[in-house]
């Protein structure tokens, strides 16, 4: 896995050296999604060939996600995301979720395995593959605009 | 909408948006506080937390809008 091993020195503790990333600022642009996906792919080969230790995959993860998100603010949050932009978003949140579905039971079936030690609890793990099912469903969700009306009255009166 | 329920709203909205932005190690005791909020927001209708997340779309996008308009003044990058 060459592109992560650029960003993870061996000798340096994984979740530090993601963190150190957050000086690693480049200009967020048309090539961003391109990014997340290279990272995507990565994963993606990780979680099938399970060459390396789950608390890698789970760094892998991790580290993708937080691009993920970066990319999100911009492309998605800050303003109203194009037709393209929505389909990346879209495809690359339910895989994240999904690879992040998998890690939980990998990892729920290894108790020997702690993610402390990569800097993340197994709960706010957790919480973070449940932030992205909210998500999926917040922004992908197929109801219809009288029935989120019609909860939104019923649970808060006449909004 | 009484005073109570618009209370509720907001700090539904604010839990939401706390969850989204913070650190990884608050991530657990955050969702734990949101789904305290929309549990106590459902009560005892046939609701899933989901879907009151889902009908909540429109004034999740506002309220980030907002917050990120306070937070970031200066623009988007």
């Amino acid at each position: 896995m060459a592109f992560l091993e650029v960003y993870f020195p061996r000798n340096q503790p994984i979740v530090e050296a993601i963190k150190s990333q957050q000086e690693f600022e480049y200009k967020v642009d048309e090539r961003d999604w391109s990014a997340v996906r290279l990272l995507v792919e990565e994963l993606e080969q990780e979680l099938a060939e399970r060459r390396n230790h789950l608390l890698f995959r789970i760094t892998a993860w991790y580290f993708a996600l937080k691009v993920f998100k970066r990319v999100e603010s911009e492309k998605v949050v800050l303003r109203e995301p194009n037709e393209r932009d929505s389909k990346y978003h879209r495809a690359i949140l339910a895989f994240l979720r999904g690879c992040g579905e998998v890690l939980l039971v990998e990892l729920s079936s290894q108790q020997d395995i702690d993610t402390k030690s990569v800097g993340i609890s197994f709960a706010d793990m957790a919480a973070m593959v449940e932030e992205l099912r909210m998500a999926e469903r917040e922004l992908y969700g197929d109801m219809t605009h009288s029935r989120r009306e019609e909860i939104l009255t019923d649970v808060f009166g006449q909004t | 909408m009484s005073s109570d329920r618009h209370e509720l709203l907001s700090k539904i909205l604010e839990a939401k948006y706390e969850l989204e932005i913070c650190e990884e190690s608050h991530k657990a005791r955050l969702l734990a506080n949101l789904n305290s909020l929309l549990d106590k927001a459902i009560g005892s209708r046939n609701l899933s937390r989901y879907e009151l997340i889902e009908a909540l779309r429109g004034r999740m996008a506002a309220y980030r809008s907002q917050r990120h308009k306070q937070e970031r003044p200066w623009g988007s990058v």
